[in-house]
């Protein structure tokens, strides 16, 4: 069958899309791992509720949602209610357990059938405990999400926000800065491949570091900034592929607002575990940075966007500033604005992220 | 229960081939509507998502099951699909709660019931192997995970809208409600379709929705199932 253009649709009023639109930052991220999408999700209902000052809760700290394949199916066989549109809805949390839909928007509720800190195992028990999990807790103002499920570490720890997102540059720092410590900074906190399997300690790096980095961040500035902005991940321009591109609403039109080039610095190049890894040089480390100078600049320009360089520094020996190096300020020298450029350090060890002063 | 080989697939669905390519979609749709948590589902909600399903599935590059369906007021009827509810309720895979007469003007009462997947029937888990609800490996045939996939997504995006309403969704559907096809006809968007934007006016939608992003700006399938689940939801409250 034929495809023609997308012209205006008979009975289909512009305005009708335009309005939709408005919504699209608040869509699930549907290619991410379903953990993460629940988590994101479950963040924004418990974010809701402190932004509404917990109006309608009760004493309750605690809220725990769980993702199950069926809820209707756990639902039963607990005397469970059914629940729905949680956002919308605006009925009390605290209190409550939950089993959801991926979008954590339909499924069912029970009054949390024992205390909040025997809640794992009273899963463990039902056979529920290899399904992603979060806890939200009033009083600290802490989500805690464990992925793989009660039985699992947890993956994730967020602050509950009683305030929406600021679309600004700083805040894109502040999420960074965010995913940096919890998800980076450290090789039992790193996502798999951003280290090479059981070398990180003599700081190899894996196969596609700046992939896995790329995923992390994405799904992280999804979450961090949803209802407000859009994160695109390796969307294809004449020029090339943009690690991650940021949209916003401005007089309520998305248009494009950053660009993030994410770059590598490396002690050495991938190895396998057992093989020695060759060094990878200061030549080459600037020679990549040169480049991401390059192409950021290039992109933002294409796109009309703020140019953000974000460099994940791997290497055992933080120095030289790859940013003092010749040829990069040679090539910022020739950019107008200037990008952007962070450095965000990872250890391959905890003992040496804290003697570089993280705690 | 082991797995299901087609042989015990073929005799389940009966002889026919069409009657068994019914039962694997009723089986379908529930599953995923399970998933999405928005079962049960009366009749009239499951032939408004099996429609949704058939009229959408270009957005995730699938064939749709039919390609057409008659246009009557009170919303999608597909009788071989109901057929096949009932007989796999009386089967014991499917169970109905809150049968009730609704009646209806002109065509007369209609039985009616909340229909969802029953979980403790033996043969649910390897009928759902082989329809690819668990994983590519042991699904009979690898484009079931792909509709598996994409029925699950849709039946999520559809839980956008307030539960009563997903009944009447595809009522405002841009296809279902062009009004170039009075009742009584068919709707045509995808088996003698020659332009399938032309003929497939939610498609279309879901493509428009382009237009109005800055230029190469990218949506996933899954984003424009989510779209259009919002503008049935707004066209369903403005109504």
């Amino acid at each position: 069958m034929k495809r023609k253009g997308s012209g205006q649709v008979p009975g289909v009023n512009d305005a009708e899309l335009v309005a939709v639109l408005q919504g699209l930052a608040s869509v699930p991220e549907t290619s991410v791992d379903s953990a993460d999408r629940f988590a994101a999700e479950v963040r924004a209902i418990v974010e809701d509720r402190a932004q509404r000052h917990w109006t309608g809760e009760g004493d309750s700290d605690v809220a725990v949602f769980l993702h199950t394949p069926y809820p209707r199916e756990v639902g039963g066989k607990i005397g469970a209610a059914p629940v729905s549109n949680l956002i919308a809805s605006g009925k009390p949390i605290l209190g409550k357990l939950f089993f959801l839909n991926p979008d954590a928007s339909y499924g069912q509720v029970i009054d949390l059938p024992v205390e909040a800190d025997r809640i794992i195992d009273w899963l463990i028990e039902r056979n529920l405990g290899d399904q992603p999990l979060v806890f939200a807790y009033r009083d600290s103002r802490r989500l805690l999400a464990r992925g793989r499920g009660a039985e699992g570490e947890i993956t994730r720890k967020e602050t509950i926000r009683d305030y929406p997102p600021a679309v600004t540059l700083q805040e894109i720092g502040d999420a960074l800065t965010h995913t940096h410590r919890q998800h980076l900074i450290t090789p039992a906190v790193c996502p798999p491949n951003v280290w090479a399997k059981g070398m990180p300690a003599k700081y190899v790096p894996g196969s596609e570091p700046e992939k896995a980095i790329q995923r992390q961040l994405g799904t992280d500035l999804r979450s961090w900034f949803r209802g407000a902005v859009r994160a695109e991940f390796e969307p294809p321009i004449p020029l090339g592929r943009i690690d991650i591109r940021l949209l916003h609403l401005r007089d309520g039109a998305w248009t494009f607002w950053a660009i993030l080039e994410l770059k590598v610095l490396r002690s050495s190049h991938h190895a396998l575990k057992g093989q020695k890894a060759s060094a990878f040089s200061l030549a080459e480390n600037v020679a990549a940075i040169a480049e991401g100078v390059r192409q950021v600049n290039a992109f933002a320009k294409h796109c009309y966007a703020e140019p953000l360089l974000e460099i994940f520094d791997l290497r055992k020996d933080k120095r030289p500033n790859i940013l003092e190096e010749q040829l990069v300020t040679q090539e910022l020298a020739k950019c107008q604005p200037a990008p952007s450029c962070r450095t965000w350090p990872l250890f391959g060890s905890a003992s040496d992220a804290r003697r570089a002063g993280f705690q | 229960m082991g797995d299901l080989d087609p042989a015990q697939l073929e005799s389940w669905g009966g002889t026919n081939r069409e009657t068994l390519r019914q039962r694997v979609r009723v089986i379908q749709l529930l599953e995923a509507a399970e998933r999405a948590g928005i079962t049960p589902m009366p009749a009239r909600r499951l032939h408004a998502y099996a429609y949704l399903a058939d009229v959408l599935s270009p957005v995730w590059d699938l064939q749709p099951f039919e390609g057409q369906v008659l246009k009557v007021k009170h919303g999608p009827h597909y009788p071989d699909l109901q057929r096949e509810v009932d007989r796999l309720v009386i089967m014991g895979l499917v169970t109905v709660s809150g049968l009730r007469y609704v009646s209806r003007t002109k065509s007369g009462p209609l039985i009616d019931g909340e229909y969802a997947i029953n979980f403790e029937s033996p043969c649910l888990e390897p009928i759902l192997l082989a329809i690819g609800a668990r994983d590519s490996q042991r699904a009979l045939d690898v484009r079931d995970v792909e509709i598996h996939t994409f029925l699950v997504e849709l039946a999520c995006a559809i839980a956008t809208v307030p539960n009563e309403q997903i009944e009447s969704a595809a009522s405002v559907d841009a296809t279902y409600a062009d009004e170039r096809i009075g009742y009584s006809n068919v709707v045509d968007f995808g088996n003698w379709s020659t332009n399938v934007l032309q003929d497939n006016l939610s498609l279309a939608v879901t493509d428009r929705f382009h237009r109005f992003l800055p230029e190469k700006a990218h949506l996933s399938a899954g984003e424009r199932l989510y779209l259009y689940a919002s503008f049935l939801g707004r066209r369903m409250n403005e109504a």
